[in-house]
């Protein structure tokens, strides 16, 4: 759900431009943990592969 | 040297236009040579975009060292995707994915892109005068009254969401193919109706 992390960061953009900054950061720190999580999920899935 | 709040808006916005025109090319090879981005390279763009957030927030609001932070961890990101990508492919017979773009592969570029972001931030943040010495005026609007901001920053804005679309397009609501075929969403739209 790859889509979703540019979603979320689109929405961060915004956030900051309607004044909100600190929930920016807090859509940020969340788009970061789940880009975390899809790198581990298709970095394991492309070393099976290879293997 | 001392940089003025106005000066390190200019600087900004002309590296905000950068990582657009990046994005650009990403998008170019993506519907005109038909390259599809893979998992990885959809990652790296991630990576692009939160280093474009970073920009955007020093362009709203000033310079602040906690901005060139948010852009060194979106660096810092990317760059991990992208050295994991060459790393896949690094042992001769492993292949690659992509067509090569002056003897190096997107992912190759990118991992060079995302070390000069990490420079450059690191550049940017020696330079206290954009922090201290001459803040903006509390009145001052959220661009500093600096079109190419307003510019960069909407340009920005529109990518971010056009890699959206494309990514659902691509992917669909759940796991991206890999390598991807074809555009999974379209697919499955077709072949429900």
């Amino acid at each position: 759900m790859l889509a979703l992390l540019f979603a979320l960061l689109a929405g961060a953009t915004v956030l900051a431009w309607k004044d909100r900054p600190y929930m920016a950061y807090a859509v940020f720190a969340t788009t970061l943990a789940l880009s975390i999580y899809w790198l581990k999920f298709h970095s394991t899935t492309q070393l099976t592969v290879v293997l | 040297m001392i940089m003025t709040p106005h000066g390190s808006r200019t600087l900004n916005a002309v590296a905000l236009l950068v990582v657009c025109g990046v994005l650009i090319a990403a998008f170019i090879a993506q519907f005109v040579l038909g390259e599809l981005p893979c998992p990885l390279c959809n990652l790296q763009r991630v990576g692009l975009a939160m280093v474009g957030f970073g920009l955007c927030l020093n362009l709203l609001y000033g310079s602040k060292p906690h901005h060139y932070g948010i852009m060194l961890i979106g660096g810092l990101f990317g760059g991990s995707v992208s050295i994991r990508q060459i790393l896949l492919h690094i042992v001769p017979g492993t292949g690659a994915y992509g067509s090569p773009f002056l003897g190096l592969h997107y992912y190759t570029w990118a991992g060079i892109c995302f070390f000069l972001v990490i420079v450059g931030t690191a550049i940017m943040l020696l330079f206290e005068g954009q922090f201290t010495q001459l803040r903006d005026k509390p009145n001052d609007n959220k661009f500093g009254n600096h079109k190419l901001a307003v510019f960069a920053f909407c340009l920005m804005l529109a990518l971010t969401a056009g890699n959206a679309v494309s990514a659902l397009l691509e992917c669909g609501p759940t796991v991206c193919d890999d390598p991807p075929k074809d555009y999974k969403l379209l697919r499955e739209l077709d072949a429900g109706g």
